[in-house]
This record gives C-alpha cells, structure tokens and sequence, in this order.
C-alpha cells in the first residue's frame, strides 16, 4: 500500500497548522467574557481536542485503509454518503469565520488604508490549487510550515514576553465556572482539529509508537496556544477583549520597535503564510469530501464550487460577518462541537466491523 | 535495404543517397577486386585512411570475404555494417566506409577527426580553489573526462542517436552499482520516444525530458564541470550527454543544487554554510526587496522605520512616476541593459556597462525621473540575482511577476502569491523526485548538505532524496595511529 | 489540457499587467500623507476637542536635509471628529502609524482623559505603543515650543520621555495602553509624565520654515485649522521637564507626585540601574558637609501586600547599591571608585532620604485616592478573600513598612 503521508508530516501539520488560527480573534473572544480565566476556557478545549485526537490516532492504530472506506464498510454507501455531507457542511461552515477573520485583518490592520474587499480575494486562487493537489502536499506543507509557526511564534514571544505581567491571571477561577465554559462553549469554532485527523487514517503507515509522537506533538501546539493566551492576556489585562487581533498586537510595546520600525512584522507575515494554508484546510477536506461522494475524477470541478460558494459567502455576506460571528459562537457552537468533537470521539468504533480487503480494490 | 553483392549497385544507390561534393567516392583496388571507400572529405583523418586502411588494402592477399576482410584491417575502431541505411548513417558520422565487390556487407572505420575546443574552465562555474576543466562539444572527450574521473567497470555508457536530421549521439552515463535501474530504464525509454529533426544542444533534450510541459522551474540539472557531474552521478543520479553540447544533463534535480556551488565542497564547511546562507538571502532579496518596497510604498507605510521613510519621501518628492511605475521602469532598463550587454562583443560590453550604470542611471536620478532608492534596490536586487546563476532566469521572471503584484495588491497579494509559488513547488516531481527534497518532503538525513553543508566524515551514506541501490559512500576506518607524536 | 493551461496562465498574467498599470485605488501617495509625530490634544472653551498635529514635512533635496515641520490644528467633539477636521481641511490623510507621542493639555485636567487617550487604544490603525504626557500648559503650546533639542518638538520630548529607557531612569514614561489598562483596571488609577517647560536661556532665529513652516503656512491658509508662529520671529528656545508625574483617578487629574517621589515610585517599581541621586550635607572624613552624587548600581526591590481579616500591611523593601559618582569634598581621601564603600553617615542619610521620598509618595497617594501602586490589584491577586473586605478603604487601611537599605559596592 502506498502511503500519502509520513507519521512526521501529521505531528508537523498539528505544530504548523493548529495553533496558528487561534491567534487572530479568538482570544478578545475568550477574554471578553471568562476575563483573566480565558486561558482556562481554552484549557478546557484544549482538553477536549487532545482527547479527540487521541481516540482519532487510535483509529489510525486499527484501521487499515482510509476513512472514506471505514465509514463506508460501517455505514454502508448510503449511510456514508450521509454522513460524508455532515462533514462536509461542518467544514465549509468551518471555514467561513477563519476568512473573514483574515479578511478583517487584512483589511484593518496590513493596509494603512482601508482596501476594497478585492484585495483579499487572491486567496481563493490561491485555495483552489491548494484543493486540486493530492494529500501529500498538504503533508509537505507541514514540512515547511511549521518552521515558519515556531519562528513567527517565537519572535513575537521573544517581543512581547518582556511586557507581560503575569499576576494578571491571578486569582485563578474567580470568574466561575459558567463564564468559563460558556466561553469555552462559544470558541468551538476554533477548535474540534480533531476532524482532519480523521482524513490522515490510513494515509500513513502507523508504526510502534506513533500515537505518542501525535499525541505530543498535540500537545506542544496546545502548549504553543495556551502560552500565547496567557501572555496575550497578561499584556492587556483589561482590555484584553478590545485587542481584536491579538497576535498583531503583543508584539509592538517593545521599546526596540520604536527605533527599528515594525520589524515584529517578520513574525506576523511568517504566521500569516502557516494561517493562509491553514484557514484552507477546511475547504480541502470539503473538496475530498465532496469528490468521494459524488465519486468526482475531474478534482477541480469540486474546488471550483467549493472555492467559488466560498467566495461567494464571503461577498455576499460580508455585511452580517459580525452576526454570522455571533452565530457560530452561539447556536452553531454546539454543531461544531459534536462534529469536531463527538463524532470524531467515536471513530475507534469504525475498526469494530472487519474491513473489506480494500488493497485489491 | 539490405546490401547486395553487387558493388556497383549499392554504389549506385549511395551515390544517389548520398549526393554532395564533400563526400567523395575512392575507387581503389584490392587483389584485384573493385572496392570503394566512402567518406566525408572534412571529418574523417586521411593520414589514418592511409596507414590503417589504404595500405592493408593494397598488401591484401586472401580471397575477399567479409570475415576475412574484417581481420585484414587493424584499425581499432571497425565494424561491420549489412544495410545501405546504415551505411549512409556511417558515413554522416564521419566514419570511413569500405565496399568491395562480391561481399554483401561494409567495413566501418571510425577515423573521425575533426576541430574541437580545448579544454578549458566553464565561464558559469568558475573556483578559486578545485578543478578547471570543463567540458566541450565533442561526446568521446567528454566520456574520457568521466572515466578519468571514475576508473571503475560499474561506469557505464549507453548510446542513443537522436534527432531525425542531426543524427545527434546522445549518451547515458550512470553507474550500474548506485544508480536505479528503474530510473536509468524509465530515462531510456523517455530518450527514445524522443522524434526530432535535430538536437543541436543539450537543452533540446532537457526540455523534452521534463515530465511537466509547463514549467516554471528547471526540471533537468545541468554541469559543465567533470568533478561535479562525478559528484552527482556518484550520488545515484543519470548524466546525459550530448555530442556538440558542452553541458551535460543530471536527473534527477532537485533545486537545492543551484544554491550549491563546487567550491562549497573544496573550502571548510563553515564557509560553504554562510556562503549557502548568503545565497538564500541573497536570492529571497533579489526576489521579493523590489515588489516588497513598492508594497510599502504604496500600501503600507507603517512597515517602514520613521527615519528610513522620511529618507524615502525626501528622494520620491517631484518623481512624476508612481513608485510602482518607477520600479518597474527601471526594472525594465535593467532587464535591457542585461540582455544587450550578455549579447555584444566583449570590448563593446564595456561602453555599456558605462553608458547603463553611469550615465543612465546617475542622469536619471538627477533628471528627477527615477528615485535613488528605486535605482539602488533594483541594482540590489540585479547583483543578489547572480549569486544563483543557474537559476537566474526563472528568478528574473518570478521578480518582475512579483513586482506586479506587490504594486497592484500590496503585501497580502505578495503573500498569497508566495504561498502559490510554495504549493506549486512542494507538489512538483519529475522522475518520482520531489523538486524541494530534503526541505519538503523533509529528509532530515540529507539536511546535512542543505543550506548547512556538514563535514565530510557526516557524508557517509548518501542522499535519501535521491533514489539509488547502494547506500554507503564513506567508511571511516579506525586506523590505530595514535595522532600525538 | 496543456494548451489550456498555458492559454489560461496567459491571460491571468495579461490580466495581472492590466491590473497593475490600470490600478490606482487603494493606493497611497506618500506626499499625500501626513507623517503624525505628536499629537496635542487641549480642550477649547465650548467642550470641543482641539488637536493639534506635528507633521514632519521632507524637502525633496539631499538627504543630509534636517526634516521640517507643520502643524495643523483641527476641532471636533471627540479627537477622532477633530483629525477628521484636520484631515479635511489640509488635504492630507492624517495618519497615525508614527504617531508616537500623545500631549495632554492642561485644559483636560477637570475631564476624564480617557475620552481623548481612549481613541487610540480603539483604532487599529493608530499606535496605541504611543508615549503620553500630560502638559502643564496646553498641550498645542508644548509642541510649538522650539527647543534646541531638535527641529521638531516633538522628537525633543520623545528623547526626554525615552530617557527613562535608557539611563538616568528618574522619569516614569507610559504609553497608551499601559494608561487605559491602568485606568480600565480595577483601582481606576493611573499615571503619566508631566510635561513643564524651562527656559533654556537661548533663543534662535526661524529658519521661515520652523514650527510654521512652508509646508504648515501653504495648508493653514486653506485649513479650518490654525497654523502656529509667523516666520521670521525670533523665537526663544526652551527646554522641557518631565521629572514629576500626573496622577489620575477614573481618568480625572486628582494631584502630583514630584520629582522624588516620581524617583521613589520608579525605585519600588522598575529596574533604576544608572540612575543618580543626589544627596546633600552629609559630614565627611573630617566632619565637613559635602554633597554627593551617588550612581545606582542595582535596586532590588519587593512590594509585598498580607491582608488579614484584622489588618492589611504593605512592606516595601528596597535595597540600593550605589557607587560615589561625585562629591564637593575637597579631601583627597574621598574616592570616587566602584569598589569604594560608602561612609556610614552617607548611608543613612540616604536610606532616610529615600523613605521619606517614599512615605511623601504614600501619603500622596492616600491624599489624592490615587492607587498608583495598584494595592488594590495586589488584594485582589493575592488576597482575594478580603478583598471585599478592604476594596473601598484600603487606602485608608493600609499599613505601609518601609525598609530601605543602602549598600556600597564592595
């Protein structure tokens, strides 16, 4: 059997891909409602994801062909198709707050003037060939990318750990435990990268402790997040939740900037290239998904509508961004989480039937 | 068509094939037998027609049969020839034919001579330290400059003709212990599938190689330096030559081998790594330094330092151009400049480097129509081109690509566009090989001679990137001399 | 296929070329743009906003051309309708990015500062890593000020501001979203250099181009906005002071800490390495008062906050260690040397002097209500469990320790 990925691609692509879209927004979110508990909040869904993730890299233990195949071989081709479609809806519905929310900092923050929302559509090319190319590039992307997470990650650290105070936080808890679910509850969207783990199931050649290095390597991007939540918050304190892109902002108050100009920018446009790739993830697997269920040959037929419907939420709507925000942070949240979450959870169940010989297929 | 017996027919039908003066028909006898010895009169050696064929023909006493004419003759390159075709193919080669009467086959001399260059250092890959010699038009000068190289009986060459018109030989070098034996089969087939009135040069057959018929990037390595194509065919890779071609091919490529240079291999490692770094920078500036100022000029002056931008709306003020316009102008000054210089005479070369880099552009700074800045960032950006000058034009057109963009969509067009370029260049493979090996896929193993170029004794196996059968090369053997004297 | 790539790859990158030479949206002309340096910000008499901005104006000749000013004024309710003005009515875009200095006038003392500071920590576009400074006259005035110091004010007091950051760390600098942290925090509290300015006893002659330069008196002429000074004017040259700090409660001016206590303030809550202190009348080897000058070497310092349900102290240790770096002895015997001790009387003059800078700040802080050593903060922290208890009197409650210990460096 020829696999797609390496077991190291899929670490890298949890270091190079997870942590980055959480740096945007998603902090003022957590911030504006658990406070200095926000990175509790993000704890929890941390918790929740590496549990995810870890029931999903036991799948990739058991299984030996790919998920399209165990959901099919379970649920038969109807039930498969049906539940592909969830899937499906899940990740375009997915994508949309990752965009606007680099839309929005396009628009608000990279340019000294405000550009037409024009100016941010080279991204949709830019996803269309990404959706055209086989798995392995997703996985060679993690190979490159991920150096540019750590390096822009650590440049903005290095920037703005000097600045933080880090009793902000204390004391731990104060907010309680509702203000800290609820917001946990409303980031979901963020979270539940437990999914595309789902599409890595038999793409790689799973060996003797493999789970542990995808298990740790989880856990060093949620070590990433939560780090950066923390000293987010401990820069702001209380006006944390006004900061609405927050990785633009913790590096800026160092006094080199001032006589350097905005060299912290090197950081930022590194994030920003792992962040293109990774606000496309979504509308990759949509693409596969959609291929397997319409059994498509011809692949940029589906990334051509699943990039043009993309594009097309994002002209149109563009006006009610902030109560589609608020939508997927409120009834929508709890979609996301079943499917990012709960769903996933069960895939261990798939390896329950015996597998059709799929080698020979 | 098959040879008869009859000399005069076959003369007949040769005559008629092959009509052009300079190809002359010599009449001479052997024990009284009519023959005729065909050849071109400017390609083949007459001293060497003399000694090895006229006077064994005119001391020749056996009856006249092909064997025992085969062994009458001592020239070292001889062979039997049985149909006209082939021997018309022979004689354009520049071989001396040998007819007689009553034999249905031909004797073929290889006495070819011809003018060729000598060998000197290849002007695009000049050391301070390590071997000079390159290679020049002529393929058996070229393979004896590989087998000095590698004595060894795994060196193998094979010929492959190629070019309906040019006849060109094409030669497949490789050795049979290292290389991939699907590789070398797959090159092979891809060589003789090949259909062409003429191969003039080895770039010809380089860009029907390449498996992507639109290409950006290079698909082929190429040399001219013995040393490195022994280096590259040690590592498991396939060299093709091409007789009247100077530069021989590698596959497979990978494009960390245009950001390597032979003297990274002859100087201490620690200079090899800066130099590979400086290359990098040097490349990512020459690329991106235009498009990226433009950008910040027109999209985003908070990048730019205070101080540096008041230095830069001092020298812009009273420019009629917009700072997008003027780069691009003076990209394209550049761009002429470069092309007419690489194409006049030597001496001539010289009044336009004056002309272009003096008067133009100091005029042009003074006229107020182009800024200092836009002049010393393209000038940059030129120089920092050249420090990978294999891939100098792909790059000058991914510059003026990215100049474009980043002056009609800013820094985030920029970005998108890098992030294309990524894609496209992590999902590029020819022959199975992906273009960006070891960086994507990652191959920590070969990393070591990456942009970090590691010792020697760290070179014991060779590169996973490439595929081959033998996976040693060093052996560091512990000899028990105790180094303290 | 391959042809239609190829066809396809051509018409995007023809599209591209008509894109790039047709395209003149969205762009910005940098001769357009108003590079902001400092903003003043005062309040006229009716409510309004008055800001005034610090432009640098380049002169399109050789680069060894010191960068002239303009400034232009515009009024608006808030400070982001008074830029709007300013925008208006001069025709650049007035923008922020190098904005990084914001001046308080005095006329906002009796307001909260916050409506005017908080417009900058809002605005993505504008830096909010800006320094502030409250004025004691107008802020307007403070930047029409000429000083020798350099062509633009504004730069001039940015060096003054940034010197904290440097060497002689006697000044506390904040920036526009420490402020509205602080002010937005729970002890309300917050706290900004106060800008005076001195005579520096010199005067110079306007270039004609100077605070009303050729770029301002072109723009003034069409703006709403005022420009400053006439050309030719003999303007006399001044220096600035920013060793006190203006204290604030809710955003209101609520009072002053002066120069030692600002000293005292910075020692407990920064890293004061470099610093001098002056210390005055102490006896030398033979009895004789000499003054001193003494370099911080290092400060180790620990504000510490117990709450009980009986009592709540605060203990502020701090620890000195400074070397002789002048005196006006005439004894040969007094060593100005790293490695010299220090004499027990200048000891503990200066322990005892820095208490009572320290005590004076305390009391300062009682007086005004102003909560600048975020006890506050600290209670709610640390001592969570009384904080209900003390989190309307714990200004009034706390026992504050002093200990001061000064040591030679041996």
């Amino acid at each position: 059997m020829k696999f797609e990925l390496r077991t190291r691609q899929v670490c890298l692509f949890l270091i190079a891909f997870i942590p980055i879209n959480k740096m945007f927004i998603l902090p003022s979110v957590l911030a504006k409602i658990s406070n200095a508990d926000m990175w509790i909040s993000c704890l929890i869904s941390l918790s929740l994801d590496l549990l995810t993730i870890a029931l999903v890299t036991f799948t990739c233990r058991q299984s030996k062909t790919d998920f399209f195949n165990l959901v099919e071989n379970t649920f038969g081709k109807v039930g498969s198709k049906l539940i592909l479609s969830v899937f499906f809806v899940y990740f375009m519905l997915k994508a949309i707050i990752p965009i606007n929310e680099q839309k929005e900092y396009v628009e608000l923050t990279l340019y000294t003037l405000k550009p037409s929302i024009f100016y941010f559509l080279p991204f949709f090319p830019v996803v269309f060939y990404l959706c055209i190319k086989p798995l392995r590039v997703i996985g060679r992307a993690s190979d490159v990318l991920w150096i540019c997470t750590l390096i822009g990650y650590f440049v903005l650290l290095f920037l703005s750990v000097t600045n933080a105070d880090f009793s902000a936080i204390l004391p731990v808890g104060v907010n309680g435990a509702n203000k800290i679910v609820s917001a946990s509850f409303k980031g979901f969207n963020w979270f539940g990268d437990g999914a595309y783990l789902l599409f890595f199931i038999g793409e790689f050649c799973y060996k003797k402790h493999d789970g542990i290095k995808i298990v740790a390597s989880y856990l060093l991007s949620a070590l990433i997040i939560l780090s950066f939540m923390i000293i987010f918050y401990c820069i702001f304190t209380s006006i944390a939740h006004r900061q609405r892109f927050a990785f633009t902002e913790i590096s800026k108050y160092t006094t080199v900037i001032n006589n350097l100009g905005r060299f912290d920018y090197i950081g930022i446009v590194l994030l920003i290239f792992s962040n293109t790739f990774s606000i496309s993830l979504p509308l990759y697997f949509a693409c596969r998904i959609l291929n397997r269920i319409f059994n498509v040959k011809k692949k940029w037929i589906t990334a051509l509508c699943v990039v043009g419907v993309q594009a097309l939420i994002l002209l149109t709507l563009n006006r009610f961004y902030l109560t589609i925000e608020n939508l997927a942070k409120g009834g929508f949240a709890i979609f996301f989480f079943i499917v990012g979450n709960v769903l996933p959870a069960f895939s261990p169940l798939l390896t329950l039937k015996k597998e059709k010989n799929y080698e020979n297929a | 068509m098959k040879m008869v017996k009859n000399l005069k027919t076959n003369i007949k039908y040769l005559q008629k094939t092959l009509d052009s003066e300079d190809v002359t028909f010599l009449e001479v006898k052997i024990k009284n037998t009519d023959a005729v010895l065909i050849f071109i009169n400017d390609l083949v050696n007459k001293d060497a027609i003399g000694e090895l064929v006229l006077r064994p023909a005119f001391n020749y006493d056996k009856p006249i049969t092909a064997q025992n004419l085969f062994d009458a003759f001592f020239s070292p390159e001889k062979k039997q020839v049985f149909s006209l075709k082939d021997v018309v193919n022979e004689v354009l080669l520049g071989n001396a034919i040998l007819l007689a009467d009553g034999v249905d086959s031909a004797l073929s001399f290889g006495l070819k001579q011809f003018e060729k260059r000598s060998i000197t250092e290849p002007p695009t890959s000049t050391v301070i330290k390590g071997p000079r010699e390159g290679f020049v038009e002529s393929l058996p000068v070229n393979i004896s400059l590989m087998r000095r190289k590698l004595k060894t009986q795994d060196l193998r060459f094979e010929n492959v003709t190629i070019g309906r018109y040019s006849k060109t030989p094409v030669a497949l070098c490789y050795i049979t212990s290292i290389a991939d034996k699907k590789l070398v089969k797959a090159i092979k087939e891809k060589l003789k599938s090949i259909d062409i009135d003429a191969v003039l040069d080895s770039s010809y057959i380089s860009k029907l190689l390449g498996e992507h018929k639109i290409s950006l990037f290079k698909q082929i390595g190429n040399t001219e330096k013995p040393d490195i194509l022994a280096a590259k065919i040690l590592e498991g890779r396939i060299a093709i030559f091409v007789d009247g071609s100077p530069i021989a091919l590698t596959v497979p490529y990978l494009l960390i081998e245009d950001f390597q240079s032979a003297s990274d291999y002859y100087n201490s490692p620690y200079s090899a790594t800066v130099a590979r770094v400086l290359r990098l920078f040097s490349v990512l500036i020459a690329l991106f330094l235009p498009a990226l100022f433009v950008a910040a000029e027109l999209f985003h002056l908070q990048l730019i330092p205070l101080s540096f931008l008041l230095t830069i709306v001092n020298s812009i003020k009273g420019i009629p151009l917009s700072p997008s316009y003027e780069m691009f102008l003076t990209l394209l000054i550049f761009e002429i400049l470069n092309e007419a210089s690489v194409r006049m005479p030597k001496y001539v070369g010289m009044v336009v480097s004056i002309v272009g880099g003096l008067v133009l552009g100091e005029t042009a700074v003074n006229a107020g129509i182009i800024s200092a800045p836009t002049l010393m960032i393209i000038a940059l950006s030129g120089i920092c081109l050249y420090t990978v000058p294999e891939l100098e034009q792909t790059f000058a057109v991914l510059r003026a690509l990215f100049l474009i963009i980043g002056g009609s969509s800013g820094l985030y067009g920029l970005i998108c566009s890098i992030t294309l370029l990524i894609i496209y260049l992590i999902s590029f493979e020819n022959f199975s090989t992906p273009l960006c090996a070891p960086f994507s896929p990652l191959i920590i193993k070969d990393m070591k001679d990456g942009i970090y170029k590691g010792f020697i004794e760290e070179h014991q196996m060779r590169p996973l990137s490439i595929k081959n059968t033998n996976k040693r090369r060093l052996k560091i053997k512990k000899t028990g001399v105790d180094n303290e004297i | 296929m391959k042809t239609l790539k190829a066809k396809i790859i051509m018409i995007l990158v023809a599209f591209l070329f008509i894109f790039f030479f047709s395209n003149d949206f969205g762009l910005i002309d940098v001769e357009k743009t108003s590079i902001i340096t400092a903003i003043a910000i005062d309040k006229t008499d009716d409510g309004d906003f008055e800001v005034t901005a610090q432009i640098a104006v380049p002169e399109a000749t050789d680069a060894n051309t010191e960068n002239q000013k303009a400034q232009l004024s515009g009024k608006g309710s808030t400070v982001g309708a008074a830029l709007k003005d300013l925008g208006d009515t001069s025709g650049w875009f007035p923008k922020l990015a190098f904005c990084n200095l914001i001046l308080i006038g005095s006329s906002l003392s009796q307001t909260n500062v916050i409506t005017a500071i908080d417009y900058f920590a809002k605005t993505l576009r504008v830096q909010d890593s800006a320094l502030v400074a409250f004025s004691q006259k107008s802020a307007k005035e403070l930047l029409e000020i000429s000083t020798p110091l350099d062509n633009l004010s504004a730069f001039a007091l940015q060096k003054i501001l940034l010197k904290s950051t440097g060497f002689d760390r006697d000044i506390i600098s904040t920036d526009v979203k420490s402020f509205c942290a602080d002010y937005y925090s729970i002890a309300n509290s917050s706290y900004m250099p106060l800008i005076k300015i001195l005579d520096s006893g010199g005067s110079s002659e306007s270039s004609g181009q100077g605070s009303s330069s050729g770029g301002a008196s072109d723009t003034s002429g069409q703006s709403g906005g005022q420009s400053s000074q006439s050309s030719g004017q003999k303007n006399k040259e001044n220096l600035f002071d920013a060793r006190s700090t203006a204290l604030f409660v809710e955003g209101v001016k609520v009072g002053e800490l002066g120069d030692n206590e600002t000293l005292a303030l910075n020692a407990i809550l920064s890293n004061i390495n470099g610093t001098s202190l002056s210390v005055d009348e102490v006896p030398d080897k033979n009895g004789k008062p000499t003054n001193y000058l003494l370099t911080v070497l290092k400060n180790k310092r620990k504000t510490k906050l117990t709450a009980t349900n009986n009592s709540l102290d605060l203990y502020i240790d701090l620890s000195l260690y400074c070397k002789v770096a002048d005196h006006s002895s005439s004894n040969s015997d007094e060593a100005i040397s790293q490695n010299h001790p220090l004499s027990q009387p200048l000891i503990e003059k200066t322990e005892n002097m820095l208490i009572e800078y320290l005590e004076n700040m305390m009391q300062i802080s009682r007086r005004t209500g102003c909560d600048f050593l975020k006890i506050k903060e600290k209670l709610y922290r640390y001592n969570y469990k009384q904080y209900s208890l003390y989190k309307d009197n714990f200004l009034s409650k706390v026992k504050t320790h002093i200990n001061v210990s000064v040591f030679g460096q041996s």
